[in-house]
């Protein structure tokens, strides 16, 4: 399957940095990936949305939802458009605060991807969230844990798409 | 001179210098598209608000307020300093003095415009919406508000906004309420895109006078 990651971070030495290397390692170790960087990218990479069958987004949570430039990136690159070929979106994302007070809030960015984003998507498009909460109370420990969830989701959705493949 | 004039003027300045010292600020914080008309609505907020409060529009695209947090500004945000850019540090003030804050923008991809995103992630920093106590935890910090209040234009189809929910309302009625320590009120007024704004902009205008 060909997997596109998008992620979003203003910062090279961040732990979102880190995320992506390792997704992006854990995917192209099985597979073809692809990347856009949604701080350093230009409206053209719209045709990589045309080539992907999968995407996976890595962001923070800011104010209960993506970041402002990606919200900027999806306005004016992705717009109106329907991607059918798009059959999978697995969300990587981070919080500052806890479930329940995400939950409160509205869970908006989860919604938006599972239910807003996935319906631009292929018909029955698969969703997958992979979140850690309460980042800025947690120890490196809990960080290592979720790097090591997070390569575990990469692999099992190239195993997801290497035997939709067959 | 004071001593001379009738005792119902004497009170009446007294009255309208009282409500001048009183009156609260009021912030609009405007993202607009040409294709969703959110100016005239800004303007009929600004209207609205002007005889009680003393109001400033903030036009986000062309104050050319950055979408993007940069990356110093990340790096600064848990220091002593979150704040790098003057615009922003203005902007600052302007938040922790206001009593009212009005939101108008399109809504779209299921949430506010990324101006009005952008603002909330680098000038409600912490020092500015919310502190952190010694054990890190977040407390209020936007002791003066007393009302928030969103004007959105939907750009999206109704039925589409139904699926995902609308984002950019609780974004500002849930999450910024939580930056608030006590009461406020809060009033949400929307209307579909291409819908003659006219009557809108009154009932935008009316509301905001009520506040």
């Amino acid at each position: 399957m060909r997997t596109l990651v998008i992620s979003c971070h203003p910062n090279e030495e961040s732990f979102h940095a880190h995320l992506r290397d390792e997704a992006l390692a854990a995917l192209r170790g099985a597979g073809e990936a692809r990347h856009i960087d949604v701080y350093r990218t230009g409206p053209d990479d719209d045709s990589l949305l045309e080539w992907a069958e999968a995407i996976v987004v890595i962001y923070p949570t800011w104010w209960s939802t993506l970041p402002a430039p990606f919200l900027a990136w999806l306005a004016s690159v992705w717009g109106d458009r329907r991607f059918d070929n798009i059959r999978s979106i697995t969300a990587v994302t981070t919080h500052g605060s806890g479930r329940w007070v995400n939950r409160l809030e509205g869970n908006v960015g989860r919604r938006l991807l599972e239910r807003g984003l996935a319906g631009r998507c292929a018909k029955h498009c698969r969703t997958r969230w992979v979140a850690l909460y309460g980042i800025d109370r947690g120890s490196g420990v809990r960080r290592d844990r979720f790097v090591a969830r997070v390569v575990r989701s990469m692999n099992r959705l190239a195993r997801s798409a290497a035997s939709a493949g067959r | 001179m004071v001593g001379t004039l009738p005792l119902s003027r004497t009170l009446g300045r007294l009255a309208d210098g009282y409500r001048r010292a009183m009156a609260g600020s009021a912030l609009i914080l405007l993202a607009d598209r040409p294709e969703a008309g959110c100016d005239r609505l800004a303007a009929a907020a600004e209207r609205g608000l002007a005889g009680r409060h003393q109001t400033r529009l903030l036009d986000l695209p062309a104050l050319g307020f950055e979408v993007a947090m940069s990356g110093a500004e990340h790096r600064a945000y848990h220091g002593d300093h979150p704040i790098l850019d003057p615009l922003v540090a203005e902007h600052a003030t302007l938040a922790m003095d206001a009593e009212v804050m009005v939101f108008v923008y399109p809504t779209l991809w299921w949430g506010p415009s990324p101006h009005i995103k952008a603002w909330l992630e680098r000038v409600l920093v912490p020092g500015v919406a919310f502190v952190l106590d010694d054990r890190n935890r977040v407390r209020p910090n936007l002791h003066r508000l007393r009302a928030i209040v969103g004007v959105t234009v939907h750009l999206q189809p109704a039925a589409e906004l139904n699926e995902a929910g609308d984002g950019g309302k609780k974004i500002l009625l849930r999450a910024l309420r939580l930056n608030v320590p006590h009461r406020l009120r809060t009033d949400w007024l929307t209307v579909a895109a291409g819908v003659p704004l006219d009557d809108f902009a009154a009932e935008v205008e009316a509301r905001m006078g009520r506040l």
